[in-house]
């Protein structure tokens, strides 16, 4: 052990090393964002994940819109998972009027998010997230070595879309979703036609997790606040209440008692964060730590052998929770196909009536929560939209701020690699939160 | 006779950027004339996007904006198989992925099409929330006549 004496002589202020890392535009991520690191020594002093595209102020535009125009305008926040956006802004809205849609509505409800939860997944394992893990600038480079995996990806994300086109009409921004159900249900032929593809998405995700656990990855956990949905039936993707593995039990309409949004200075996104507890991790890896018991046996059989369980607080592992996760949505999808009866009328009515309502849903990227005030006539008086990547923005720092000084000794080329990595283990949707990323990292 | 094969005109774009709303508007006015000889599709996100819109066609003509140094509205006809193409084109893209890296995608995993030709719009104004320039629509609407003119033909690409 050295002592006092010694380690003050080693840092001195001429000889102690500055180094930054500045990462001007991060790439493979949904939006622009950066990413700036100053080190003196071990010691970061000073670590910003900005968000820098420009705000758009949904929250603000929304105020004086009807509601049944709101499932439609949020929709645009999201080009990989507008129906997350809809589906939060349908429920609030329906809740805030008393509304109870039917089991089948629900059910198709679900089906068309098992759709989204596919395609975006996919996208961010193969296209966005593998290339990190296999040392490649980008999917096309890793398309040049490993074609048939970067095919399989493809494959499996047509899939998810076409899913979400048969029953949203359209991939993008979808357009059969209204306020209580939806403008028009899909005929079961339509549905059971995508069985068969279905079936092979769903082999296909059973040997992403299998490859998905062949990768290396860093030695790095922490001890994190995981949030999600909680449903005692089923995984929770459109219901269920918000639980975490610190305690947290809460209906969804308590969500602001207990969270809280707050401005930094570098992000035109706000951090969200437990007012008590500080930043907390939403996503694939805490919905998978949360609610194991309700996956399906083949997607738990398949984390298993890939060996991921409850235990697990290594960020870099979402990937593979995201594949399970992926299986998962496949099983899901063709259950409810199988059983899928065209419901007689795809909504239900809806009046409105003066009141505040609440809406939460588990998006590819975690739980996206809305919130309505709304007069007697239906015009929204005040939105409030809490997007993942604005919950996991202040854990992603944390992460970084956990990571970088024991890996020092890297290259700076090697390292900033590994702080893009860190940063898109939670497949930050940027568009979203600002409401991604330049990497600078400086050291001293 | 064998009757002639389809082909695929895909409009690319954003239809909020101002001339970035090129290739839409082009797709779109011949969706309307719903002419025999073309199937059209639209693509308003990344370029991956277009090997999924174009699996199961040989010829694809692909209409999107482009920028060079070139005057607003000028058509750049691009045979995308020509290696050469990579120097005609900007590698920019408001997507992931521009239509460089996403034929040279294609390529590794073998979902070129047999034609794939590119109009290129050259545009300047991509300023979000504003409308294509003139020069821009009356490109749009020439490239539009060029694409109709080819009925009863073999394909134009």
């Amino acid at each position: 052990m050295k002592s006092k004496k010694q380690t003050k002589k080693k840092q001195s202020p001429k000889k102690t090393s500055v180094k930054t890392i500045n990462v001007k535009h991060l790439a493979r991520v949904e939006g622009e964002g950066s990413l700036y690191v100053r080190m003196k020594g071990k010691e970061i002093t000073d670590l910003k994940f900005t968000i820098f595209e420009p705000p758009r102020f949904f929250e603000a535009f929304l105020r004086g819109r009807k509601y049944f125009e709101i499932p439609d305008i949020t929709a645009r926040i999201c080009g990989i998972c507008p129906i997350a956006y809809q589906m939060s802004a349908a429920q609030a809205i329906e809740q805030a009027f008393g509304i109870q849609v039917d089991e089948q509505i629900r059910e198709l409800r679900r089906l068309i998010y098992c759709g989204e939860w596919i395609e975006s997944h996919v996208l961010h394992i193969f296209m966005l997230h593998a290339p990190d893990f296999l040392s490649y600038e980008d999917s096309i480079q890793m398309a040049k070595d490993h074609p048939e995996i970067v095919q399989q990806g493809l494959h499996m994300k047509k899939i998810g879309n076409a899913l979400v086109t048969v029953i949203g009409g359209r991939e993008i921004h979808p357009v059969s979703l209204r306020v209580g159900g939806f403008y028009s249900s899909p005929s079961k032929k339509s549905l059971t036609q995508m069985l068969d593809d279905l079936k092979w998405t769903r082999d296909a995700a059973e040997k992403t997790v299998e490859w998905t656990a062949t990768l290396d990855y860093p030695d790095f956990e922490r001890d994190y606040e995981f949030v999600a949905m909680h449903h005692p039936e089923r995984y929770a993707v459109i219901e269920g209440k918000l639980i975490s593995n610190k305690g947290l039990d809460i209906d969804i309409q308590d969500f602001e008692d207990h969270f809280v949004e707050v401005q930094v200075e570098h992000s035109h996104a706000l951090h969200s964060v437990h007012r008590e507890r500080g930043a907390y991790k939403v996503g694939p890896l805490a919905r998978f730590v949360l609610n194991y018991d309700q996956l399906t046996p083949a997607a738990k059989q398949a984390a298993q052998h890939a060996g991921l369980d409850t235990s697990c607080r290594n960020p870099f592992k979402s990937i593979i929770a995201r594949s399970v996760e992926t299986l998962f949505a496949c099983e899901e999808a063709i259950r409810i196909i199988e059983e899928y009866e065209v419901p007689e009328r795809p909504y239900v009515d809806v009046n409105p009536v003066p009141s505040t309502g609440h809406g939460c849903t588990e998006a590819p990227r975690g739980l996206l929560y809305h919130k309505y005030r709304i007069d007697e006539k239906g015009i929204i008086l005040n939105a409030k939209i809490v997007p993942p990547t604005a919950q996991n923005q202040k854990t992603i720092e944390d992460d970084l701020l956990a990571y970088i000084p024991e890996r020092l000794r890297l290259p700076q080329d090697k390292l900033t690699w590994q702080c893009e990595q860190a940063i898109r283990n939670y497949d930050p949707c940027i568009s979203c939160a600002t409401h991604f990323l330049n990497l600078h990292i400086e050291k001293t | 006779m064998k009757k002639p094969e389809k082909i695929l005109v895909i409009g690319i774009g954003n239809e909020f950027r101002g001339d970035d709303a090129a290739g839409l508007l082009a797709a779109e006015k011949l969706r309307e004339k719903n002419l025999d000889h073309l199937v059209i599709r639209f693509n308003n996100r990344d370029g991956s996007a277009l090997l999924m819109l174009w699996e199961g066609f040989d010829n694809v003509i692909l209409i999107d904006a482009v920028s060079s140094d070139s005057e607003p509205g000028r058509i750049h006809h691009v045979d995308l198989l020509d290696s050469s193409f990579e120097e005609k084109l900007t590698r920019t893209s408001g997507h992931n992925f521009s239509i460089f890296e996403t034929v040279k995608l294609a390529g590794y995993v073998d979902k070129v099409p047999s034609n794939l030709k590119l109009y290129g719009i050259e545009s300047k104004n991509f300023t979000m929330g504003e409308n294509p320039s003139e020069a821009v629509l009356t490109a749009v609407d020439r490239v539009v006549e060029l694409l109709s003119r080819y009925k009863n033909q073999e394909p134009v690409i």
